[in-house]
């Protein structure tokens, strides 16, 4: 009896061994074609994170709630102050919104007489979604979201929050995406200021405050400038707001992000069709002929683009 | 070591019992508290504790499988690479085997070994991501999660003490 446990007991261990040997070998598989960017893995990853999204939208709700508590205590200690604050900015905002609105239909006007493509600019349309989950670990500081192909998001769509812009997606599964973050080590996006024009590269450093990079000799920069996205990416459309840019600091200019003041909760995509270069976007054969013809059928004179001194 | 025998029943349940305790720390994994506008709490590292408090003995068979996928877990909640956390908590469960080692040495001791855990399960991180992952880690947020997971580990601690003693086995007790 005693030697029939004990062969049971080798057995099983030798069991174990094996399982354990099996876990190991699949574990480094799985690693290993994650860098490889393998396609089935990506979208075995793609599927779980759609598992795992409405799941974590209902485990989550007491985790939001307990970090809602929180940030709530911190807020009500300077809620006096707070409000007077909200009632200055309210009278100065009714002046600009109203500005705002003038301006807006003087712009639709020009626009019109201009015959300017209007689908250029920030996207009217945007989808609603929900983060489940922000990590913001040593990898990756990014965003679960709980909505993604069944909602029409695509990647490289921009995310914003109620405050300004919180990153763009880099993966869609069927029912959820993932944002990486514009705090994140590996974001880069083209940002421009509000008010001289001048274009840079707002990377990433996994704090708070991304810095501007890439900027060309003679740009106008200044502390306090807002920055705003310039699309000159191709990803994300031009105009949405970043930031604020603060004091230079050990020759960097850091920006102070509008998203990154509380806990991410409900957030807008914004589905975004980028212009494409013409190697992108050859001229069908066929319309092209059709435009020669006409060409040459018309007797108006052509007018040609002098170049300029 | 030498274990006594357990049955294969109670073993699988043993652990069953760790891989929900590991589930429970994923899920508190998920919390971040700020505070103030600069600092932000995080506790990704936390399902560390439920490998390293891994139940005497637990059934060496189903054991692997349960880490294996408390790792994986890890890994897509996290957004990180996909198998990096799997294989850290394998190798860290086969070089150390905690499903023969028994907690009750109390809180310091066991701290103090939680810590040594947390800090070779990273140089295990790192040399993987070091070697093979592609783009850049960030070493700040690394050693503040350090930081918290250690901090979090008494709660986290007392709270696998009391699990256990209100699953424990009355014949265990006496």
């Amino acid at each position: 009896m005693a030697r029939l446990g004990g062969q049971n007991h080798r057995r099983r261990r030798l069991m174990g061994q094996i399982t354990f040997g099996l876990c190991l070998v699949l574990a480094v598989i799985i690693f290993f074609a994650g860098q490889a960017d393998d396609e089935v893995l990506s979208d075995t990853r793609a599927l779980a994170e759609d598992t795992a999204s409405p799941v974590m939208t209902y485990l989550s709700m007491p985790l939001r709630g307990f970090e809602n508590v929180l940030s709530d205590l911190r807020e009500r200690t300077e809620v006096h102050k707070e409000n007077q604050r909200l009632q200055a900015e309210l009278s100065r905002l009714t002046d600009i919104e109203a500005r705002a609105n003038a301006l807006t239909i003087k712009l639709s006007r020009l626009e019109t007489i201009l015959n300017v493509d209007k689908a250029y600019g920030i996207p009217e349309q945007k989808i609603a979604a929900r983060a489940v989950i922000e990590s913001n670990g040593p990898f990756v500081r990014s965003v679960l979201l709980n909505a993604g192909a069944n909602k029409d998001i695509q990647k490289g769509y921009a995310v914003m929050t109620v405050d300004g812009l919180l990153g763009h997606v880099v993966r869609v599964g069927n029912r959820s995406a993932r944002v990486l973050r514009l705090e994140d080590l590996n974001s880069r996006i083209s940002v421009m200021s509000v008010r001289s024009q001048s274009r840079a590269i707002m990377t990433g450093d996994n704090s708070s405050r991304p810095k501007l990079s890439f900027i060309t000799e003679g740009s106008d920069w200044a502390a306090g400038d807002l920055v705003i996205t310039s699309g000159d990416d191709g990803i994300l459309p031009p105009g949405l707001p970043v930031g604020t840019l603060l004091e230079e600091a050990d020759g960097q200019l850091p920006v102070d992000l509008y998203s990154d003041d509380h806990h991410v909760d409900w957030v807008w995509v914004y589905p975004y069709n980028p212009v494409l270069s013409p190697e992108e976007d050859p001229v069908n054969e066929d319309v092209t002929q059709e435009a020669v013809e006409v060409a040459e059928n018309d007797e108006s004179p052509t007018i040609l683009a002098e170049p300029n001194e | 070591m030498m274990l006594e025998a357990v049955n294969p029943a109670k073993s699988g349940a043993y652990a069953l019992r760790g891989f929900l305790f590991g589930l429970l720390l994923v899920v508190l994994s998920l919390l971040s508290v700020r505070l103030g506008r600069y600092f932000s709490a995080e506790f990704t590292l936390i399902p560390l504790a439920a490998i390293f408090l891994w139940p005497r003995h637990a059934s060496l068979p189903s054991s692997p499988i349960y880490i294996f996928s408390i790792g994986l877990l890890v890994d897509i909640t996290s957004g990180g690479p996909l198998g990096l956390w799997a294989l850290t908590y394998l190798i860290m469960f086969g070089a150390f085997r905690p499903d023969l080692q028994a907690h009750d040495a109390g809180l310091w001791s066991t701290w103090m070994r939680f810590g040594l855990w947390l800090l070779l399960s990273h140089a295990i991180i790192l040399v993987l991501a070091v070697l093979f992952v592609d783009g850049r880690t960030a070493f700040l947020p690394m050693i503040s999660q350090i930081i918290m997971a250690a901090l979090l580990f008494p709660i986290v601690f007392y709270l696998y003490l009391g699990v256990e003693t209100l699953v424990r086995d009355p014949d265990e007790t006496g």
